[in-house]
């Protein structure tokens, strides 16, 4: 039985079948969370992202248009909310959204936590949140969530060469951190 | 390929983001060059040390928000009135009935002769009338097909207002005289009635097409539809019009613009149930 495409599933959605909306979101729930939490959200925030984000997915279902790919739009929402998310936070003077945040990495780095840091998930996890915010963006389209270059230069509203090259260069700055771990060197 | 080419491109290489001569280029390259060997065999490695990367699974989040979805729609369709209540099925039934009555007043006032019409002729006519409206009614409500019913609505009650409305008995007189012309002839009448599908879908599609806002899926397929629609159930009715309804007959007529308005609010309802179900 052939798959319905994304595209086709929205398309219903925006006609009102709620049967489509939960095919959808089931589709998407586990890839908008690791998107979240690649970008460095802890846990807790990162499940009420994904809510608000599926949330908005139905009250703009009337504003898609079934002729672009779906997941650029869908991803073109979750990028606003976690902008938005993390405005709100920084309104507020709380700790920053992702304990991403460059003071966390910094006191991920300390030699304490290198110690207890013995995973390579949480090598990765700490390689990646040194990136700047857009590159960690756009790599995370493309590397995990499966998004083209031309697709990611959607969703983010940039050109493709500014896709281009954020890739590129995260691709060098995290060879070059996870090659100096390799060599004992520290991280700073 | 020189090595600078390769390496520069081996990130899109990974990715799938070259065209096939490009990705065949560097895949030789790279076979035959020991010393850019070693940036693909890096760059692979960090792809898949990011690969490993292990994130929680979600744990229904979907089930909770459509859960959270489904109360929110069920508290809109309360403050708005859940679907198609009594009020609106009176209002949808009134304005077919309306509809069909102005049209019956066009025609029962046309100076010609009206031999051959029966009562329940002229009572399907009437249904098929009052429903029509009737159904057109719901769609403006429900469904996807709403703006472009609205806009056609509107766009056809414009065209009424501004319509020759004295020259409808002429036309009737030419409707008859065609059919006077095309008796016993089958092809002939088959004409006429393609004739009365275009005369009633014509105005639906071109309204809708041109005054409908854009929405997903897009305007003409809806508009074609909603036409074509129009014009097979309509155009039985305009036949039976080329034959002019005298007063004596407003009865039936009127008896049918009930039954039809009628039947097409409860088919409007179906429609628009199916169309719009509500949440789980």
């Amino acid at each position: 039985m052939p798959v319905d495409a994304d595209e086709e599933l929205m398309l219903r959605v925006s006609q009102g079948e709620w049967g489509a909306l939960e095919l959808l979101l089931g589709r998407y729930e586990g890839p908008l969370l690791a998107f979240f939490h690649r970008l460095g959200c802890d846990p807790g925030a990162c499940e009420d992202l994904v809510q608000t984000v599926m949330i908005r997915l139905y009250d703009e279902r009337r504003r898609y248009d079934p002729h672009r790919p779906f997941a650029p739009w869908l991803y073109g929402i979750a990028r606003n909310v976690r902008r938005e998310h993390v405005r709100q936070r920084a309104r507020a003077r709380v700790e920053p959204l992702d304990e991403s945040g460059d003071a966390a990495v910094e006191a991920a780095a300390g030699p304490l936590e290198q110690a207890e840091a013995g995973e390579e998930s949480d090598l990765v996890r700490r390689a990646l949140l040194r990136l700047p915010e857009e590159e960690r963006l756009t790599l995370v389209l493309r590397h995990w969530q499966g998004l083209t270059y031309e697709e990611i230069a959607g969703a983010l509203d940039v050109p493709l060469g500014t896709v281009k090259w954020r890739i590129h260069d995260a691709h060098r700055k995290l060879a070059a951190w996870l090659a100096a771990k390799d060599s004992g060197e520290v991280w700073g | 390929m020189n090595c600078t080419d390769v390496r520069a491109e081996l990130v899109d290489l990974l990715y799938g983001e070259l065209e096939e001569h490009e990705r065949t280029g560097a895949s030789a390259h790279l076979e035959r060059c020991a010393d850019c060997r070693p940036a693909w065999v890096e760059l692979r490695s960090v792809a898949a040390a990011l690969d490993r990367w292990v994130v929680p699974a979600p744990r229904g989040i979907a089930d909770r928000v459509l859960a959270r979805l489904a109360i929110r729609e069920a508290a809109a369709a309360r403050a708005h009135g859940a679907g198609p209540a009594l009020p609106h099925l009176l209002g949808f039934l009134l304005a077919g009935a309306a509809a069909a009555g102005v049209s019956v007043l066009l025609i029962a006032g046309a100076p010609v002769p009206h031999e051959g019409l029966s009562i329940p002729k002229v009572g399907l006519a009437a249904a098929v009338w009052a429903a029509l409206y009737g159904g057109a009614g719901f769609l403006t409500q429900h469904g996807r097909y709403r703006r472009l019913a609205a806009a056609a609505a509107v766009a056809a009650g414009l065209s009424v207002l501004a319509a020759p409305v004295l020259s409808m008995p002429a036309v009737i007189e030419a409707c008859r005289r065609w059919l006077e012309a095309a008796e016993g002839s089958v092809v002939l009448n088959g004409l006429i009635v393609l004739a009365g599908a275009l005369y009633a879908a014509a105005p639906v599609w071109f309204s809708g097409a041109i005054v409908a806002r854009p929405h997903p899926g897009g305007i003409m397929p809806d508009a074609l539809r909603l036409a074509g629609v129009y014009g097979v159930l309509l155009a039985p009715s305009v036949y039976l019009q080329c034959h002019a309804v005298a007063l004596s007959l407003v009865a039936p007529w009127v008896g049918g613009v009930l039954l039809g308005a009628l039947l097409g609010s409860a088919g409007g309802v179906a429609v628009a149930s199916r169309l719009h179900p509500a949440p789980a």
